[in-house]
Order: structure tokens, then C-alpha cells, then sequence
């Protein structure tokens, strides 16, 4: 969701915002700077067009430590040569978290192992059902593009209140969303049923992406961040219970019968 | 193999233990060998319903950590010699029931009972993950009101994505509603939600209707089954759920206000 920030004055010079942005990360294996070189040019000969301008966080998590430590302001030159502007580091050894510091480049924690399927017993407010397509883990020969193809993911069964539902592109569900159930897609969703959950589309900053739904009575409906309740009475109340679609669009959400 | 059958709802109060009850003396009574089991670690109750506290000498627990043999727990039920009950330890907490205890102890029925009846407690807390974990078929109790139709989804929810069958990849746990305190008349009166509002948010099979019934109170007060009172509604109602339950065809009942007579339609007696 974002968060916005206001001044309060109309007159303000700027207004800040949060955002949560896709970004390509290079998971280094080597340091080697004539290997990454090598591996850069291969790459930008199969897909001239991949990076222009394109921002890169360097991981050091998967670096082993027996490699030769690296120079951050040789790497960034080389970066810039394929067209990746080097904009943060993450994880690695304490020294890269200094060199990094010093060389005036913004360094991220490195993520927490995320564990598998979620069995246990013990606490139940982890009924959460997460439908995410696992990435194998990357390895800096495939390329990842900011805007790849994402298969939509289809949810057959009714979705129970207290559940939650994450896809990273469309998601389309063919049974009842209940109320107190959540639905979150990166892009749109679909929703062939009874909508009374709460729906959020385009959480990964895709303004562009619409919630559809046969019988409208959610709890919540967001693209993009913004975001609104709704009771089903005052100017809802024509819209209840129908099929409906919702976009964004300068900053409002605009709920129509389809 | 035995069929394990949870009764559970979210909600407290909603008539799970009625229902345990009534279902298990029920199918016992069609001849079927039942056990029943409370789950309900520190509140137990089922043994009350059944009119069975005085003979409780062993239960669950001790079962589990290996302080009794299963036998000795079991209590014969004095009304029909299908049935047992295992009750639960009112002195211990439910935290005393392990996934591998509870697992031992439904192994071992299964070998003698055809049906076990598994009394849920309220709640979506370890007690009410215990009893529906190991579930063939849930039998959700629900009551025509938001916050218990709301409650029945999140557990219907929990038995789609953390039972046995959900984690196993198995089948999944096959589901009933039963919807209990029914009122017609309130119904009418919009103070309760209608059945098919019920049906339609929690999109499960209709196992039953049980109307609200002043049979129900006496019943648990007495230690005798709703459904042996053959003469209440409540307890017919019961009957016919469970001839469902077993797959015959029967239509439902007590679905409409009872036909008011002359003198009460007169004078506005009580519905």
C-alpha cells in the first residue's frame, strides 16, 4: 500500500511516497572481474536491447567467501559499460558492508531463508495459502527481465475467510472469495464468484491492473495502493451484487457495471 | 477402517457437543460401532451429554501418555452397545494432546469402530487443530448468524489447507452443514439469517436443520442424546441427519413456523 506523506501546505515543493518496485538483481559467484566481463557480453549480444539504464542490486549472499575480495568502484564501471546502473549491494561479509559504506553505495540486509510449505500446527494464524510460482534459484546466466511473462494462477476452490491468496501476475479464482479472505496480485484479478473478501491488484506498482468480479460485495478493493472500503449502501448500493470492473485511474479507483 | 468425522464450527456455544452426541448415539443406534471422543481437554462436557460423568475413570490424556490402556478409558454406553465414549481430562490443558498421540489413539479405534465421532472444541487453536487434523469428514455445526457463519468459513478454511488430507495432498476432507437453533419464526421475522443465505456464504452441502428447542436444554441437563427423544423435534431432526448422514434420501423438516392452532392464532400464543 502506499504510504503518502503530505506537508499539509498546498504550496509544497514535494511530496514523498513509498513503492515497492521489481528489480534485477546479479547473484554474484565470482569475483573475477575479466569472468563477470565475459558473462556481461554474451549476454548483451543475445538481447541487445535487455539493459539500458536498467538498475541492478549486486547480491554477495551466495558468494562464497574463499573468493578474492572485489573493487566495488572497477565493478560499477564495468556495470555501466553493459548499460546496468549498480545501485545497491546486498548481504556478504561485514568488509563488503564497509566497502559499500565508503564507496557511498546503499547496502539491504541479505533475505531470510524463506521455508517451505507451511505444516506446522503450532499457531494457527499461519493459515495463509500462498500460491507463488518458486523461482529455481537464478544464476547470473538467465537473465532476468524487469517485465517478464507471468502465468496466471487459478484458484478452483472457494476462498475461506482468513485465507490469503498471493499470485505475482493475474489471478483468477472460480469459486466464492468469503468475507475476511484476501486476494493479492501483482497483476489482475479475476474473480468468478461472489467477491466479498478484500482484493488487491497490481501490488507490485501496476496501476494498470483492474479487479473484475461476477457478484460485487467486497470488503476492500485496492490497485496500485489506493485503496477503499465499502459497506454496499449510499453510492455502492447500485453496484452490489453485480458483475463488476475496477480500475485506477488518475489516482481513484473507478468501480463500473460490466 | 473406521470413518473419522470432526464436529467442529470456530464458534462456542454454536451445539457441537449436542450434535457429537446426538450424531454418535445416532449411528450407533442404526447399528454401526461408534466411539465418540472429546476433545475438549479442561472443559469436558461430552461425558455430561451422555450422562456418563460418574464412570469417567480414565481418559484421553492418560491414554496418550501411555498411563492407561485404550480399554480402560473407553466407557460402554448403557443405552446401546454400539457406542463408546472417550472422555477428556478436565485436570490437564489441551496442549497435552500431540499429532503423534492423537494419531496412536485413532489407529487403535479404527481397528474395532466403524465410526469415530471426534468432539471438537472451540476456537482454531491447537485443541480444534487436534480433532479436525486427522478428519475424513468435518460435519460443520453453524448457528443462522453472521459471526458463526463467519466463524464456520475460517474453519472450513483451516480443514482446506491444514487437515491431514490438505497437507497429504489426499483427497480432501468431505464437508456438511448442519445448520443448529433454527428458528422459523425469527427467520420470518429477519432477525435470523434464512437457510440459503447460510448455503450460499459457506458454498457446503446442507446435511441438516435443527430447530431451537426447549428438548435440547432438558436433554443435556438429563444426560440423554436429543436424538433418543423421539418425540421432539430437535431429536427427529437429529434422526434424519444422520439417516443422511448414512446416504438414505430424506426430506428436510421443521423448516417452516409449527401451524398455529385456532385458540393460539385467537389469542397469540406462544410460537
Amino acid at each position: 500500500m502506499t504510504l503518502q506523506l503530505h506537508t499539509g501546505t498546498s504550496a509544497a515543493a514535494f511530496k514523498m511516497t513509498g513503492g515497492i518496485y521489481t528489480l534485477t538483481t546479479l547473484e554474484l559467484h565470482s569475483t573475477n572481474p575479466a569472468q563477470i566481463s565475459h558473462q556481461l557480453e554474451t549476454m548483451v549480444e543475445k538481447a541487445p536491447i535487455l539493459f539500458q539504464q536498467t538498475p541492478v542490486i549486486i547480491a554477495f549472499d551466495q558468494l562464497s567467501p574463499e573468493q578474492p575480495p572485489i573493487d566495488l568502484y572497477q565493478l560499477r564501471h564495468t556495470l555501466q559499460q553493459f548499460g546496468l546502473i549498480f545501485i545497491a549491494i546486498r548481504g556478504g561479509q561485514e568488509s563488503h558492508k564497509q566497502a559499500a559504506m565508503m564507496a557511498g553505495i546503499p547496502w539491504l540486509p541479505a533475505p531470510r531463508q524463506r521455508s517451505g510449505a507451511e505444516t506446522s500446527l503450532d499457531g494457527c494464524e499461519s493459515n495463509v495459502v500462498i500460491m507463488q510460482k518458486t523461482r529455481a534459484a537464478t544464476s547470473t546466466d538467465i537473465a532476468e527481465p524487469v517485465q517478464s511473462f507471468q502465468k496466471a494462477t487459478l484458484v478452483e476452490h472457494p476462498i475461506r475467510s482468513g485465507q490469503q491468496v498471493y499470485a505475482e501476475g493475474d489471478l483468477i479464482v472460480t469459486g466464492p472469495v468469503s468475507a475476511g479472505a484476501e486476494l493479492l496480485a501483482g497483476g489482475n484479478i479475476h474473480v468468478y464468484g461472489p467477491l466479498r473478501g478484500r482484493a488487491l491488484a497490481g501490488v507490485n506498482g501496476d496501476g494498470e491492473a483492474r479487479i473484475f468480479c461476477l457478484q460485487f460485495a467486497a470488503e476492500l478493493i485496492s490497485i496500485n495502493g489506493q485503496y477503499r472500503t465499502l459497506t454496499g449502501t449510499g453510492e455502492d448500493e447500485h453496484l452490489w451484487g453485480e458483475s463488476v470492473i475496477i480500475t485506477l485511474d488518475q489516482q481513484s479507483l473507478h468501480i463500473r457495471k460490466l | 477402517m473406521a470413518r473419522i468425522i470432526v464436529v467442529t464450527s470456530g464458534k462456542g456455544g454454536v451445539g457441537k457437543t449436542t450434535t457429537s452426541a446426538s450424531i454418535a448415539t445416532g449411528l450407533a443406534l442404526k447399528g454401526h460401532k461408534t466411539v465418540v471422543i472429546d476433545f475438549d481437554v479442561g472443559l469436558r462436557n461430552l461425558d455430561l451429554l451422555m450422562g456418563c460423568e460418574r464412570r469417567v475413570v480414565y481418559d484421553f490424556v492418560n491414554v496418550i501418555n501411555a498411563e492407561a490402556e485404550l480399554h480402560q478409558a473407553l466407557i460402554r454406553d448403557k443405552r446401546t452397545e454400539n457406542l463408546a465414549i472417550l472422555p477428556a481430562s478436565q485436570t490437564r490443558d489441551k496442549e497435552a494432546l500431540t499429532l503423534e498421540g492423537v494419531e496412536k489413539v485413532l489407529n487403535q479405534l479404527s481397528k474395532d469402530f466403524d465410526f469415530i465421532v471426534c468432539d471438537s472444541p472451540a476456537g482454531i487453536e491447537h485443541g480444534a487443530m487436534m480433532a479436525l487434523y486427522f478428519a475424513d469428514e468435518a460435519i460443520i455445526t453453524t448457528n443462522p448468524e453472521v459471526s458463526s457463519v463467519r466463524d464456520s468459513d475460517r474453519i472450513l478454511g483451516i480443514l482446506q489447507s491444514r487437515s491431514r488430507r490438505a497437507v497429504e495432498n489426499l483427497e480432501p476432507v468431505k464437508e456438511h452443514l448442519l445448520l443448529t437453533r433454527y428458528n422459523p419464526d425469527r427467520v420470518l421475522r429477519g432477525e435470523m439469517l434464512d437457510i440459503q443465505d447460510v448455503e450460499e456464504i459457506l458454498a457446503i452441502p446442507l446435511l441438516g436443520v435443527i430447530p431451537e428447542s426447549t428438548a435440547v436444554l432438558k436433554a443435556s441437563n438429563q444426560g440423554v442424546p436429543v436424538v433418543c427423544n423421539n418425540d421432539s423435534d430437535a431429536g427427529q431432526a437429529y434422526s434424519d441427519v444422520v439417516a443422511r448422514f448414512l446416504g438414505e434420501e430424506v426430506p428436510h423438516r421443521f423448516l417452516e413456523p409449527p401451524k398455529k392452532g385456532f385458540l393460539q392464532r385467537m389469542f397469540g400464543g406462544i410460537g
